[in-house]
């Protein structure tokens, strides 16, 4: 599918080199007032959940970008290395960032991104100077890719043996920063200047560059101890683009998962990498996150526990409100229940037919449990939760080859730690030397289920009114400190997490999720189903969107791959457009927030939207 | 009919029947829905028992990311090793201007910005005196985990109200309080719905920041008289042995505060699998040090006794099943109570540092052997106003702010370089709901204290962030003026008036005012324009207002507010003199300084004498209040523009928000207030000779007034001192050498000490000649220091008596005991003795003294030839003596108690008996004896009541003669005999006449490396931490006891 992707996306590419002749054409004078750019969309390279370990969880410094580019609509995809051969694909972004740090899983030295061809450094150089923005972490391609160090024969890496060297106008040579510190200059922001890293036995030797080509690079922030003064954060113009070369990757990864910065520093950064981003490809617009101007997401989710009337009660209560939720099914589930959730077409989800372990399980195990859920059902499941929250290697590789569109088991705290995403994710993972990606978005549920809060349901441990109405009461609080606080800052989705053993005790247990609903309702959010939202986070991050200026006339083109379409695509327009016009499509105009106004289509591959500013 | 009623009855029945089946189907349904509702009995134990199997399982997964270490707290890093952690932060009150702190008004954003505001300084506490809002959780949890690189910690309080009848072991006030602590760990964890209750947050808590809780911190400034009588009333508590929390043997409060600190520490280990380091609050007042020039010695004095009884933490142990370990954590202010300054231990007299706030800490540091010793508030205000003065400087108040900085940089060091584990400082922002004993009783209304900012209150001007309400600043500009119209103008003056919540202001624009030709004068009408003086003191002219105060500006270095005589709040409590609080109508012309008594007479108990100390408020400063080190500046003159500030209370307003003044009416016990339109002034100009040049307004005085508020107005600005804590707190300063290490000692060795408990002396009390005077004065006393002394049954007039009776004849001085005193000597465990004169007298007394043996009886209970009775021959030199190879020093106290101090001083190391004998209250009674036997044998009770807290002070062991006797007697002959069985010393204290003699407790010193040491089977069994090489542990003579090592 990926390779369609690329042909595709080639071939709009073509098309947009011609359009953009067909314009020169069109004004032999080369009118100055033109401009075309594209949305920006990163790439990040990584070699994303590392399934030897326990903790099946997403590296923070991942998360963090997510986060932060999504609540600025900027999609973020997640590959590995591979995609550095692909020339093509890397054009397709706007920023790619490359940490070598082992907080992002840079996994083992062999597929590490310190390790790199001539080729692939040709590829990034290429990318920077045709308008991309490079984030490089320490150490970025110093080794060849059979291990050796580039720096061994000279003693200092230049151009003859270090292409990136062009890239940054440097040579490179070592230095021992044991009482050194990196300080920030005045010209960064303000949370940025001080001291960045204080030196440590780990960081002792490291490449410092000196700057050969000072008219197109800047020093950001220096090695300092008391008598010396050394290059540390590089960025250089190349082309029409601009690379930045950091001395640490730890930099990009929380303290709280063993990096260097606060996340408030870090914010910062992403901050400037997009401030430059935008100096080199101004555009007004922004992408909006979810269809229709939606701030935010919410889907609900049951895991199989209850009885009929508690299944029952749950779907009357949500149907009332509009919502449908999504019903995880597995083999193990009475047969009135099964009966009742297929005639009253309820949208189901599959949970694997044994309720087994996937961490313990090899593909044959995994592949059969899946497929036979699916034969026991007589559905064609869309999504997948790995039944104790165990999401495994093999089960993605079954997932990935039947189709599956989502997983939605990596749950989600970024309140009192760091831990999973509230921005969905295509999830490329890892295992004893291989890397892929997966065409699976992770739809991760909040942390706490309805279990943590009401477990005292199902053990028969009698509690006082006061006590249940206290543990509904912590709840509910829960349900809407999430929404408040991890959702909505970020244009997250929210995956309410629970049991109709649980909600759907009784009227009293289902409140927390009905007012959830109402809350998320009040905020503008998107309440749908997993599926939708699925579908629509893999078309934002496959589409390109460009923007071409000619004085107050605006022309937005959209690039897809053919298959796909959503309904209520959305960008965000810093002032209200007039001369509305529409190929493929028929815009409409909705006010968002502070002035701004959404422009809204139904989109697919070829749509053009046309319009002025007054 | 019959036929009707049947019907009716069975429609009736059926009725019955069918509410009977609705009511029961409302059950049925109410069960499905609703979990059975089970009454909990209030005597139910708030932590159900447990086996030790689940016991042990639980100990085995609990966590602990901080643990109190010896000197310092430690936290685990994430390679899982221990870091040193010192702690350096703030307190944190909530009470925002106009709101009292059980409002609780503060937003989440707001908690987010004084977390970020802290993060910055470099600190990594905040501590908070009891359960904040939700709100604040939340803001302190985002806040970590944008700052994870630096988070800030929480050091939680647990609130403690008083006792109703001052006894913390009263059974519901400590379930209440057991209560409270499992509502602070719920909250901590993020388990716990609160509802509304009057002065507590409340809300939903869902937030767990127990990852971000550095330590829990129980209860309150303890009051001493709450403590004195918690002592008091149980004084058979001594001991207790929790699971978490060892206490060998402690005093009755020290026992509550064990049980409550091991009740914490089991419910967070039990319900959430996590510890933390655990303390309570103390201060000095209840500090383990004794304080000779501590004493009230004036009823009228309203403060505590503040060296009354005493809680020491070296007597707590950590058990180890506590992890995460016990600290302790100390309120230090250098100025009150007044001994940290008075105290000549705290007078460095060598290096002339003039820092007593360091070495109390020395002192204070040293006695805290063993755990960390956190300073969990000190500080200084900036007001500029004066509540308690301190010699070396470290006044309560009286600094600008940068004073104000430069003096809490020394504090902060002295913490730092005493090797205390933390500095917290007292407090982040100003409080302005906040009294102070000087001036609360004239902030009235008190409710409305919180509406307005009182810069002569210190307790308001503590913070690091001003919360302020300042709209003009003193400088000699009128940009601030601007939109202001001027009270009263002509060609050569114009008169500005402002008010706001902290200051009444005044300006003028007059270009001919200069210092050198003129002086200027402001006579203020603030009330009432019949009141006043209506003279001034340069002028024979009766003016038609009234003035209370009138300002002087005789020189930029000479200026100062005085008052109208009549209005001065000065109160001199010493000689009941309470004015009224009111303005009278007069025209002498006679306006005063405004005093205000800031520390009282003292004298210590060696007779030194400190004079109370008065400060005069009314000076005015010249200065440019913009600059820090003229935070407090009054007034300002540049270029023919003159601005003056004065904050309210220095104009008798009790209430700026309401323009209410003092208006006392004699005769009523609270003072009246009165409410004002306006303060109407003049501002005169007159030469150098104070002829009068000019008078603005002319005719009559120019009317300033303000509107009144119900919510004030207020601004945040970060005073200096939050950069100059920002500078210390970057990096602490550990000393090179924190405490002592242990000393090499072998792994296990037992000795017994010189004296009980190690003590480095003993002294016996002794009353001699049986003086009903004795029972009367002395008995109260002893109790009130839990000593106790022996009593000598004189056998000339015990025997027959029954009641009290004269047998001198003479006075009441020289009336004896009767049976009922001798009872009640014997029932407070007293030691009875007989002094026998000589073998004559013995004789001449045989028959009284045949019948002794049976008044014993009688009294005590105790069979006759019973060594509780002591006897010994009657001493009259004050020399050594020798009984039996047993050495003591005899001494009989005059009423110069500097000589008893040295006595005792110069003896250290050795048995001393000190004697009394005649109490004499009347002085004029007395002088019928002569001076030679007055001395010998008469002492007034004022010497009396000081030498006796002299000698517990010394803080040696002060026994009963047999009592120190028996201790001296069997040391000299008992054998320690050991043997080990694997971690297990068994310790054998043998006499060679143990048969005989009546056991006798002893004090064991063992040495041993081990940290935490389990003792059973001696009179003071429990766990112990072994905090400084070795630990004390009292046994028997002829008993075993088991001696664990544990860790």
């Amino acid at each position: 599918m990926s390779k369609r992707i690329v042909i595709i996306l080639s071939f709009f590419l073509l098309l947009n080199t011609c359009t953009e002749r067909k314009n020169k054409n069109a004004n032999p004078n080369g009118n100055a007032s033109v401009s075309q750019s594209m949305l920006p969309r990163v790439l990040y390279i990584t070699t994303g959940i590392d399934m030897n370990k326990t903790d099946k969880d997403l590296p923070s410094g991942i998360n963090l970008a997510l986060q932060f580019f999504n609540a600025r609509g900027v999609p973020v995809y997640l590959s590995p290395r591979d995609i550095l051969y692909d020339l093509d694909r890397l054009k397709t972004f706007g920023i790619i960032i490359i940490s070598t740090g082992n907080g992002i899983h840079d996994a083992d030295r062999k597929y590490s991104l310190t390790y790199m061809t001539d080729e692939e450094m040709q590829n990034l150089m290429e990318f920077v100077g045709s308008g991309g923005f490079l984030i490089a972490g320490d150490n970025t391609g110093r080794n060849t890719f059979d291990g050796k160090d580039r720096i061994l024969d000279k003693g200092i890496l230049d151009r003859t043996a270090y292409p990136l060297s062009e890239l940054f106008g440097s040579r490179f040579k070592e230095l021992n920063t044991n009482d050194f510190r990196v300080k920030g200059t005045s010209a960064l922001p303000v949370s940025l200047q001080g001291t960045l890293t204080d030196t440590t036995e780990n960081n002792r030797w490291m490449l410092v560059p000196e700057i050969t080509d000072t008219a197109r690079v800047n020093t950001l922030a220096y090695w300092k101890n008391k008598a010396q003064s050394h290059p540390a954060w590089l960025e250089a113009r190349y082309g029409k683009g601009m690379a930045w070369l950091l001395p640490f990757s730890g930099w990009l990864t929380p303290v709280n998962d063993g990096g260097d910065w606060s996340l408030d520093r870090i914010e910062a950064f992403y901050g400037l990498a997009l401030h430059k981003y935008k100096e080199l490809h101004p555009s007004p617009f922004r992408l909006g996150v979810w269809p229709d101007g939606k701030k935010a997401a919410l889907a609900v989710s049951f895991n199989p526990e209850g009885d009929m009337e508690q299944y029952r009660r749950i779907l009357e209560a949500l149907r009332e409100k509009k919502v449908e939720p999504v019903f995880f099914v597995n083999g193990k589930m009475p047969e009135d229940i099964r009966a009742f959730l297929i005639t009253s077409k309820s949208r189901l989800s599959s949970s694997g037919f044994d309720y087994i372990r996937y961490d313990q399980a090899d593909y044959a195990v995994a592949v059969n449990d899946i497929l036979r859920n699916e034969k026991y059902w007589n559905y064609d499941f869309n999504g997948f939760r790995f039944p104790f929250t165990s999401p495994a290697f093999f089960g993605f590789i079954a997932l990935e080859r039947h189709g599956y569109a989502y997983e939605s088991g990596i749950s989600v705290n970024n309140r009192e730690f760091l831990h999973g995403s509230c921005v969905p994710y295509n999830i490329v993972v890892s295992k004893e030397g291989i890397y892929f990606d997966t065409h699976i978005y992770e739809l991760s549920p909040t942390y706490h289920d309805d279990y943590f809060f009401l477990k005292h349901l199902g053990e028969e441990i009698y509690l006082s009114e006061e006590e249940q109405t206290k543990k509904i009461r912590l709840w509910n609080e829960y349900l809407q400190m999430h929404w408040k606080k991890v959702t909505l800052p970020y244009s997250g989705l929210m995956v309410y997490l629970g049991h109709p053993a649980y909600t759907g005790y009784d009227r009293n247990t289902l409140q927390p999720l009905l007012q959830l609903i109402d809350t998320a309702r009040a905020d503008g959010a998107w309440i749908t189903d997993l599926d939708h939202i699925s579908r629509y986070r893999d078309f934002i991050n496959s589409c390109i969107v460009y923007v071409e200026q000619n004085g107050n006339d605006y022309r937005i083109r959209l690039a897809v791959d053919e298959e796909r379409s959503v309904r209520g695509f959305t960008i965000n327009l810093p002032f209200e457009p007039v001369n509305l016009s529409g190929h493929l499509t028929t815009p409409r105009v909705e006010p968002g927030e502070k002035g701004h106004f959404h422009l809204i289509f139904d989109a697919r591959n070829g749509v053009e939207i046309k319009f002025s500013k007054k | 009919m019959i036929r009707k009623l049947s019907v009716i009855s069975a429609l009736t029945v059926l009725l019955v029947y069918t509410v009977f089946k609705m009511i029961k189907y409302e059950e049925h349904i109410r069960a499905t829905h609703i979990i059975t509702h089970v009454v909990k009995d209030e005597r139910q134990a708030l932590l159900p028992e447990i086996s030790p199997d689940e016991f042990d399982a639980i100990l085995k997964r609990t966590r602990t990311k901080f643990k109190a270490g010896k000197d310092y707290f430690l936290i685990r890093n994430e390679n899982e090793q221990w870091q040193r952690f010192p702690l350096k932060g703030v307190n944190m009150g909530v009470a925002l201007p106009g709101k009292f702190p059980a409002e609780f008004s503060m937003t989440y954003e707001q908690y987010y910005d004084w977390i970020k505001k802290i993060g910055r300084m470099h600190a990594n506490i905040i501590r908070t005196y009891t359960i904040l809002p939700p709100e604040f959780y939340n803001a302190l949890a985002d806040y970590n985990l944008r700052h994870a690189d630096k988070p800030v910690f929480l050091l939680q309080g647990v609130w403690a109200d008083i006792p109703k009848n001052h006894d913390y072991h009263d059974y519901k006030y400590t379930r209440n309080f057991k209560k409270e602590i499992i509502n602070v760990i719920d909250v901590l964890h993020g388990n716990a719905v609160m509802k509304p209750q009057p002065g507590k947050a409340h809300g939903v808590y869902v937030t767990d920041v127990s990852r971000y809780v550095a330590g829990l911190l129980l209860g309150r400034e303890w009051e001493p008289d709450a403590v004195y009588q918690t002592v008091k009333q149980n004084s058979g508590k001594n001991h207790f042995n929790g699971k978490f929390i060892s206490l060998p043997h402690g005093n009755p409060m020290e026992v509550w505060l064990a049980q409550m600190l091991d009740f914490a520490v089991e419910y967070e280990t039990r319900t959430y699998r996590t510890q933390h380091p655990v303390s309570f609050v103390n201060w000095l007042p209840l500090d383990p040090m004794f304080h000779d020039t501590e004493f009230i010695e004036n009823k009228k004095v309203r403060e505590y006794d503040n060296d009354l009884v005493s809680v020491d933490f070296s007597r707590f142990n950590a058990t180890e099943n506590l992890k995460a370990g016990l600290y302790a954590a100390y309120h230090v202010y250098p100025y009150y109570p007044d001994f940290i300054f008075l105290n000549p231990k705290y007078r460095d007299t060598l290096t002339g540092r003039n820092d007593n706030f360091r070495l109390y800490l020395e002192d204070l540091k040293a006695h805290t052997p063993g755990m960390p010793l956190v300073i969990a508030e000190y500080g200084l205000p900036n007001s500029r106003g004066i509540s308690h003065f301190a010699p070396s400087g470290f006044h309560q108040g009286g600094h600008s702010e940068l004073q104000q900085a430069a003096l809490v940089s020394r504090l902060t060091r002295d913490i730092m370089q005493t090797g205390c584990a933390g500095a917290i400082y007292f407090e982040w922002a100003d409080e302005w709901f906040k009294h102070n004993w000087l001036v609360m009783d004239f902030e009235i209304p008190a409710e409305n204290r919180k509406l307005w900012h009182n810069k002569e209150n210190p307790e308001q001007n503590f913070g690091i962030l001003a919360l302020e309400d300042q709209r003009k600043q003193i400088d000699g500009k009128d940009n601030d003026w601007q939109n202001d119209l001027p009270v009263w103008k002509n060609n050569k003056a114009e008169i500005y008036g402002a008010a706001d919540a902290t200051y009444f202001y005044l300006a003028a624009r007059m270009p001919r005012l200069n210092f050198r030709q003129h002086n200027l004068y402001i006579a203020l009408d603030t009330y009432d324009p019949e009141k006043g003086d209506r003279k001034l003191p340069f002028s024979d002219t009766l003016f038609s207002n009234g003035f209370e105060f009138l300002a002087r500006f005789l020189s930029t270095r000479k200026a100062d507010l005085l008052v109208d005589e009549p209005y001065s709040v000065f109160t001199d409590i010493y000689n009941d003199h309470i004015p009224v609080y009111a303005s009278q109508p007069n025209a002498n012309g006679k306006f005063i300084p405004q005093l205000m008594l800031t520390n009282r007479k003292r004298e210590s108990l060696t007779g030194t004498v400190f004079d109370s100390v008065v400060i005069n408020r009314s000076p005015l400063q010249f200065g440019n209040s913009g600059q820090a080190g003229f935070s407090n500046a009054d007034w300002y003159w540049k270029d023919g523009f003159f601005e003056l500030r004065l904050d309210w209370h220095l104009l008798n307003v009790s209430d700026p928000s309401g323009r209410k003044v003092l208006d006392d009416r004699p005769g009523t016990p609270q003072i009246e207030i009165a409410e004002t339109e306006a303060i109407r002034v003049y501002f005169i100009l007159t030469d150098k000779n104070n002829r009068i040049i000019d008078i603005y307004p002319p005719d009559r005085p120019a009317p300033v007034t303000w509107d009144k508020w119900t919510q004030p107005r207020f601004t945040q600005r970060l005073k200096p001192l939050y950069d100059t804590l920002r500078n210390l707190f970057v990096r602490w300063e550990f000393p090179e050498k924190s405490t002592k290490q242990f000393t090499d000692q072998e792994d296990f060795l037992v000795e017994i000490t010189p004296f009980a408990m190690d003590k480095n002396a003993a002294v016996s009390l002794s009353f001699e000649g049986g003086f009903y005077a004795q029972y009367r004065w002395a008995l109260p006393l002893l109790e009130k220091y839990r000593l106790q002394a022996g009593f000598s049954l004189d056998p000339l007039h015990t025997a027959p008596m029954t009641e009290v009776s004269d047998y001198g004849g003479l006075f009441p001085e020289t009336e004896k005991n009767g049976w009922t005193q001798w009872r009640a000597i014997a029932r407070k465990k007293h030691e009875l003795m007989l002094i026998y004169r000589n073998e004559q007298s013995i004789n001449r007394f045989r028959s009284h003294l045949q019948s002794v043996p049976e008044a014993i009886h009688t009294v005590s209970g105790h069979k006759p030839g019973h060594p509780a009775v002591f006897q010994r021959p009657l001493l009259l030199e004050n020399k050594a003596y020798q009984y039996q190879g047993i050495s003591y020093l005899h001494y009989t106290p005059t009423r110069n108690t500097e000589l008893l101090d040295r006595f005792l001083n110069r003896n250290q190391g050795k048995w001393m008996i000190v004697v009394y004998r005649g109490i004499y209250k009347d002085s004029l009674e007395i002088q019928k004896f002569s001076a030679g036997v007055k001395k010998k044998f008469f002492i007034d009770y004022e010497q009396f009541r000081r030498q006796i807290r002299l000698i517990r002070n010394k803080d040696y062991w002060v026994a009963p003669e047999s009592e120190v006797y028996a201790y001296l007697k069997a040391k000299k002959s008992a054998r320690i005999l050991t043997r080990k069985a694997g971690n297990i010393h068994i310790v054998h204290l043998q006499t060679p006449d143990f048969h005989s003699e009546k056991p006798v407790v002893l004090t064991l010193k063992i040495y041993t490396k081990a940290r935490i040491i389990r003792v059973w089977g001696s009179e003071a069994d429990g766990t112990y931490q072994n905090k400084e090489g070795f630990i004390l542990v009292p046994l028997k003579t002829g008993n075993t006891m088991k001696v664990e090592t544990i860790k």
